[in-house]
This record gives C-alpha cells, sequence and structure tokens, in this order.
C-alpha cells in the first residue's frame, strides 16, 4: 500500500510539476470561465441606459378609462425600462409620416368608444403602426400590444357581471353611486375573480415554480440588489467553469498520449510498474488538476461576489464533478485511436454538452430539441448544482440528485474505460 | 543473470525475432550487433516486459519474466533508443521520478538521484530544465535514468545515436563503469567500432537470428588473418563470383550488383588484385581491409551494417 501511494505521489507530482513549469494553457483555460461570464455580464447586463428603449407614442381617440389604463400600463413598473411613451392628438393618415418625424418605433391607435364597447362587450380593434425604419424594436412593440389586448380581452369576459352593473349605473352629474351599488360591484368582481383563481392564477404559480427550479432559465440571482452586471456573471460562471473544467480535464488525459509520443510511457511501462498503476497514476493527476482548478475558481467567485455557500454542498459538489470530468476525460481519450482524434472527439463533445447544459445559453432559451437532451449532460448536472448552491443558496440535500449522477457517471466511464487502457497499453499500441 | 531461450516474435507472418537464445553474465557488457529491422529492438522490447513473446523464455536472476515482470524489472534498466525525458522537469527531477518509480525515496533517492547525475557529468546543470540541455547532455540524462537505481541489468538500445565522439566515449566510460560495479549489460548498437571496444561478447544479428557469437577477437578469428578485398564497379554479381572464386585461394565472402567483397587469399592482397586487373573486370573502386567485424559482418548476411 505505501509502496503505490508512494508511486502515485511521484507521478502527480511529476505530472503537476510539468503542467506548473508549462502553465499556459491551463492559465488561459482557467480565464476562459472568467473572460467569458464576464463578457456576457458586460454586454448584456451593464447600464440600464444602454438597453435601447421602444419608442411608443400613443393616440388616445378614446379618452376613457380603458384609454386611459392602457396608455398608463406602458408607463409603470418594468414596462418603463422598455418603453419611451409619448401621447399624440389628431394623426393625419396612417401615422407613417409622424413616426419618422419623432423617430419611434410604433403608434397604437387607441379607437374612439374603446371604454364602451368593452364595456358592452363588443368587439374593439386596437391600431398599431410600426416603424419600417427600424428591425426588431417594432417587434416588441406588437407583441407587448398583443398581451394588452388579451389581457383587455379576459378582462372584459372575466368581468362581465360586475362591468354590467357599472354600466347600469346612473352617471348623473356630481353624484356617484351610492355605497351599496359599490359593495355590491365588489362582491361581483370579487366572486369573478375567485371563479377565475384556478384558471388565472396557475399559469403565474407554474412560472415562478419553473423559473425557481430551473435557475438557468434566466432566473435572477439570489440578492438581486447586487448589480446585473455582477448578477449575470455569477449566473454564467459557473456553466462556463464546468465546462472550462471538462476541458481541462480532457488535456490532462490527453497527456497520457502525449506521454506516449514522447516516449516516456514506453519507459514507465518498462520499470516495476503495472499498466493499471500508470493510468490511475494519470487519472489521480487529471484529478488534481480539476481539483485545483476549482479552488482557483471558487477562489475568484468568492472575491467577485462573497456569499455564504453551503461548504459540504459545495464540496461534494466538487468532489463528484473532479470524478465525472476525470471519467469523462478517459472514456474519450480511452476510445480514440490518436491524440489528434481525441482531442477532436473531447473537444466537440464538451461543446455540446455546454450548449446542452445551458453554460452559455440559458436553458429556457435553448430549441426544444437540444433542452430535450440536456439531462443528458454532465455540464448540465454539474450547472445546476452550482447554481443552486451559489444562486440560491440551496444546502448539501438540495445538490445530493446532481452529486450522485456525476459520481456515478464518472466512475462508470472510469470503469468502463480502464479496460480500453490497459489493453492498449499491454498490446503495446501506446509503447 | 539474463538467460533468454529460443525467444520467438512474429508479426503476422514475419518472424521478427526467431528463436534467439543467449545469456549474459554479471558484470559482463553483451553486444546486440545487426542492422535496421534485424530483430535487436524487438527483442529489447520482450527482455523489457513491454511485448509478450510468442514463444521462448526470459529470465533474470532465475526469476521468469513472464511469471514475475514486477520483481524482474525491479532488477531491470531500460535505456531507450529514444530520448524519453521530461523537457519541462530539471535533469534532477527526471532522476528522481525514475528512481521513485523503481521505489526510492527519502534520503536514499536523493543519494542515488546525485550520484547518477554525477556519474553522467551533469551535476552542475542538475537544476536546469532538460530543454536547455544539448543533444549529448539529453543522452547522457537519458542514460543516468537508466541506472539511478542500480540496476542488476542494463539493456541498451542504440545508446550514443547521433551524438559526437567526445559525447560517445563519455557514454561508453559511463556503460563500463556500470558493467565493472556487476551490472549485467545487454548493449545493441549500429558502430561496430564501439562494439569491438565496448563488448564483452558480441551477438551477430540479422533476420531475427543470431548468426555468430562470441568475443570480438573470437569472431574475427572466423575470417582467419587474410585481408578483406572489395571491388566496386560495372559487372553482374554472378559473374564476378564465378570469375574470382577460388582465384588465388581467395573466398568470396559477399556478392551483389556492382560490389563484390573476398578475402585476400593465401598470397595477399597485391598479388589478388594483380591477378585480377588481368581479368578485365570493370573495376572502379577498391578497397583493402584488416580482418574485421564489419567484413565477418558482410560475409554472414551479404550486406554491410548501416545498409
Amino acid at each position: 500500500m505505501r509502496a503505490l501511494l508512494s508511486t502515485m505521489g511521484a507521478m502527480v507530482g511529476k505530472d503537476l510539476r510539468r503542467r506548473a513549469r508549462s502553465p499556459l494553457a491551463t492559465v488561459l483555460l482557467l480565464l476562459f470561465p472568467l473572460i467569458f461570464a464576464g463578457l456576457i455580464a458586460l454586454t448584456f447586463g451593464g447600464g440600464e441606459g444602454k438597453v435601447p428603449k421602444v419608442r411608443l407614442l400613443i393616440e388616445d381617440r378614446d379618452g376613457g378609462l380603458v384609454g386611459r389604463l392602457a396608455a398608463a400600463a406602458f408607463e409603470q413598473g418594468e414596462a418603463q425600462r422598455y418603453f419611451a411613451v409619448k401621447k399624440v392628438e389628431n394623426v393625419a393618415g396612417d401615422g407613417a409620416a409622424l413616426l419618422e418625424r419623432e423617430d419611434a418605433t410604433a403608434l397604437l391607435r387607441l379607437p374612439a368608444g374603446l371604454t364602451d364597447d368593452l364595456l358592452a362587450g363588443r368587439p374593439a380593434t386596437v391600431g398599431l403602426v410600426e416603424s419600417p425604419a427600424q428591425s426588431i424594436l417594432p417587434d416588441v412593440a406588437e407583441q407587448a400590444t398583443a398581451v394588452l389586448a388579451e389581457v383587455l380581452s379576459s378582462a372584459s369576459r372575466l368581468l362581465r357581471a360586475p362591468l354590467d352593473e357599472i354600466r347600469r349605473t346612473p352617471a348623473a352629474p356630481g353624484a356617484g353611486p351610492s355605497d351599496g351599488r359599490v359593495a355590491q360591484i365588489a362582491v361581483l368582481v370579487n366572486g369573478a375573480v375567485t371563479r377565475a383563481r384556478p384558471y388565472v392564477l396557475p399559469p403565474v404559480v407554474t412560472l415562478e415554480t419553473a423559473t425557481r427550479a430551473d435557475p438557468g432559465a434566466g432566473a435572477k440571482p439570489a440578492g438581486s440588489s447586487s448589480s446585473p452586471t455582477l448578477s449575470l456573471f455569477l449566473l454564467f460562471l459557473p456553466g462556463i467553469s464546468v465546462y472550462a473544467l471538462f476541458n481541462l480535464a480532457d488535456q490532462s488525459m490527453r497527456d497520457l498520449l502525449v506521454e506516449a509520443r514522447m516516449k516516456t510511457l514506453r519507459r514507465q511501462l518498462a520499470g516495476p510498474v503495472t499498466a493499471r498503476r500508470v493510468l490511475l497514476g494519470k487519472a489521480l493527476a487529471t484529478a488534481a488538476v480539476a481539483a485545483l482548478s476549482i479552488l482557483v475558481l471558487t477562489a475568484v467567485g468568492a472575491v467577485a461576489a462573497p456569499r455564504g455557500v453551503s461548504l459540504p454542498g459545495y464540496l461534494s459538489l466538487s468532489l463528484a464533478l473532479v470524478v465525472a470530468t476525470t471519467g469523462f476525460a478517459s472514456a474519450v481519450f480511452g476510445l480514440a485511436r490518436g491524440e489528434r482524434q481525441g482531442a477532436t472527439l473531447a473537444s466537440l463533445l464538451s461543446l455540446v454538452m455546454a450548449f446542452a447544459g445551458g453554460s452559455f445559453i440559458p436553458l429556457a432559451s435553448l430549441p426544444g430539441a437540444l433542452r430535450a437532451l440536456s439531462p443528458l449532460s454532465l455540464i448540465y448536472w454539474a450547472t445546476r448544482g452550482y447554481q443552486k448552491l451559489v444562486i440560491e443558496g440551496a444546502g448539501l440535500p438540495a445538490v445530493l440528485p446532481e452529486t450522485a449522477i456525476l459520481t456515478g457517471t464518472g466512475a462508470l466511464l472510469l470503469a468502463l474505460s480502464t479496460p480500453l487502457w490497459r489493453r492498449r497499453l499491454l498490446r503495446g499500441d501506446l509503447a | 543473470m539474463i538467460r533468454v531461450e529460443t525467444l520467438t516474435k512474429k508479426f503476422g507472418d514475419k518472424a521478427a525475432v526467431d528463436g534467439i537464445s543467449f545469456a549474459v553474465e554479471a558484470g559482463e557488457i553483451y553486444g546486440f550487433l545487426g542492422p535496421n529491422g534485424a530483430g535487436k529492438t524487438t527483442t529489447l522490447s520482450m527482455l523489457a516486459g513491454l511485448l509478450a513473446p510468442d514463444a521462448g523464455r526470459i529470465s533474470f536472476d532465475g526469476v521468469d519474466l513472464a511469471a514475475d515482470p514486477i520483481r524482474c524489472k525491479r532488477q531491470l534498466g531500460v535505456v531507450p533508443q529514444e530520448i524519453a525525458l521530461y523537457e519541462e522537469l530539471s535533469g534532477l527531477e527526471n532522476v528522481r521520478f525514475w528512481g521513485s518509480l523503481y521505489g526510492l525515496s527519502g534520503r536514499a533517492l536523493g543519494a542515488a538521484a546525485e550520484r547518477a547525475l554525477a556519474r553522467v557529468e551533469l551535476a552542475p546543470r542538475a537544476r536546469d530544465a532538460v530543454k536547455t540541455y544539448s543533444g549529448g547532455m539529453k543522452r547522457r540524462l537519458n542514460l543516468a535514468l537508466g541506472f539511478v537505481h542500480s540496476p542488476r541489468a542494463l539493456l541498451l538500445d542504440e545508446v550514443t545515436a547521433g551524438i559526437d565522439p567526445q559525447a560517445r566515449a563519455s557514454i561508453l566510460d559511463v556503460v563500463r563503469a556500470e558493467a565493472d560495479a556487476g551490472t549485467a549489460v545487454i548493449y545493441t548498437t549500429h558502430y561496430l567500432e564501439e562494439a569491438e571496444r565496448l563488448c564483452d561478447r558480441i551477438g551477430i544479428v540479422d533476420h531475427g537470428r543470431i548468426l555468430a557469437e562470441g568475443t570480438p577477437d573470437e569472431l574475427k578469428a572466423e575470417l582467419g588473418e587474410e585481408e578483406v578485398v572489395t571491388l566496386w564497379g560495372r559487372f553482374e554479381a554472378e559473374a564476378a563470383s564465378y570469375a574470382l572464386a577460388g582465384l588465388l585461394g581467395a573466398r568470396v565472402i559477399s556478392a551483389e550488383p556492382g560490389r563484390i567483397a573476398l578475402t585476400a587469399g593465401e598470397r595477399g592482397a597485391a598479388a589478388l588484385l594483380a591477378e585480377i586487373y588481368g581479368r578485365r573486370l570493370a573495376i572502379d573502386r577498391v578497397t583493402i581491409e584488416p580482418p574485421s567485424l564489419n567484413a565477418l559482418f558482410l560475409r554472414l548476411t551479404g550486406r554491410e551494417l548501416r545498409d
């Protein structure tokens, strides 16, 4: 046992020293997630004022309650981040000239009698004129208006009974409805909302739940008081780091084939070590490189955004990731016929796993077919685990499934690839 | 110390090693002499446990290599033809790593590493990265890795390939010193003069077989005292052989289109050449050599060692 530990120690030490003497590749791979996540964060999270706004002109010919509500909808809450609204009157023709003059995105036309029509349950048409001079923003305006029309239609149908009551209430000048009428209408509204709750509220709840269960689907990172740039950095850092770790592990395992080319592998096998020990030594060196890389990335993440993360959860997930990356690299290079083929195969598979795992694009934005492949990606499970720990502040129990899947798959791949390597080593293919 | 019995290895239908047997005693340097493709490296690969023989037996100090490879390999040092070093590491780190693979550790490892580096005169550069070494220095370090653990048997495969005469002389001195310390050495080489100078016994190998074996003097004696005359020119091998065989007692050693080698015969090279010129052969060039391993090799294999 002591001899085995001594041999393994010598092999791992030798590989780590070699890596330390030629650190460029390792440093670049470690910098990659930091730079890439940083770039994404700066591009999409930096400076809200930089986000181009939809310049929306509203011509309110209705002048009633619904017209005012519709116009106000674009100027409140989240909408005001994306819309700059200007009210216009008496627009001539189709409004194209006005759009050009105002350099606006679209013109929303609320027709006269819109409030009456909705109260009466009659069909109403809302017009939108888009600027041909802009490309993406008019689509945003169109979709927002479609949502508005849908909301108005739903409200009209849902609140049919109270609306009828409101319509029947005599609008005597200077005199409001009696307390009894108000109470009657309020009861009707409450009843309508209560009846509709099972159908209206579940989708909202489902959306919330889906967002929580799938952090990669665009969830806002915990600690929303931090800047959007930092939040995006933390959102993307785990996925891209995991991808980089797979590449680092590939590089380490590839070293076995590099040693075959250098003839140092042949020399080792001429010594008193078995092929299995040589393979174990390389796998341990690969695991050591992955573990050290995780430490470095963790340190950077901790400096960038210090936050409480469950240490047991983090350690167990990281160990599982080390096993998974080592197993994956061992399997890929064990199957590959040569160094170049192995490198190509490893890069390709890692990249597919990274895309399917949501390293570069949030899972919710992926095409359905690719999203269906996500659970097959080791990067998906690792990223999901880290996002649970770092973003949601979850503990060890929450990441046990990810830990188990990564460890199990990694161990299985190692077990399957060991005979492949051993056969190649004993057959003399690599020596 | 080293026993090889009817060792055979085939690649497809071709026998790379064809029933070779030999033995090397402690303190002896056994030269394995042969051209490229003769089967030297395949034999050494089997001795190093890197390649499984199809037939035959290898033992080190009575221990069968197939039965207990790890025990055998602990007694063995291997220096490959290629420079197999970690260029990013220093000479000392390389020696220490290989020493640790053979079970050395702590002070014993440190002392062995220093001793090995001193023996190949690399102690002053021990802490420099190998990539800064010259070709000769790398060759010497390559050799040091083979004996850092003081093996009882040393397999050296063309260890002087491609280096200058000074570095070669230095390496040969180290090999001699290892043998004098009791190590059994198998030394493969292309260089006849090296084999003659260094080896206690030589096996001449070609096509996977040992064609002749003995001390350098014994092997040369097989040619007798006669000089070897080699003729180059524009002639057919068969016709030249027919014309010259038996001429003044000369024996044809080898014949091929444009070249024929023969012993000088009972009256010496000058008389033989005078007789040959009378035969109107179209000869361009003539060499006369004293009896040598090269001549023996030529006679045994029909080709020059470096062909």
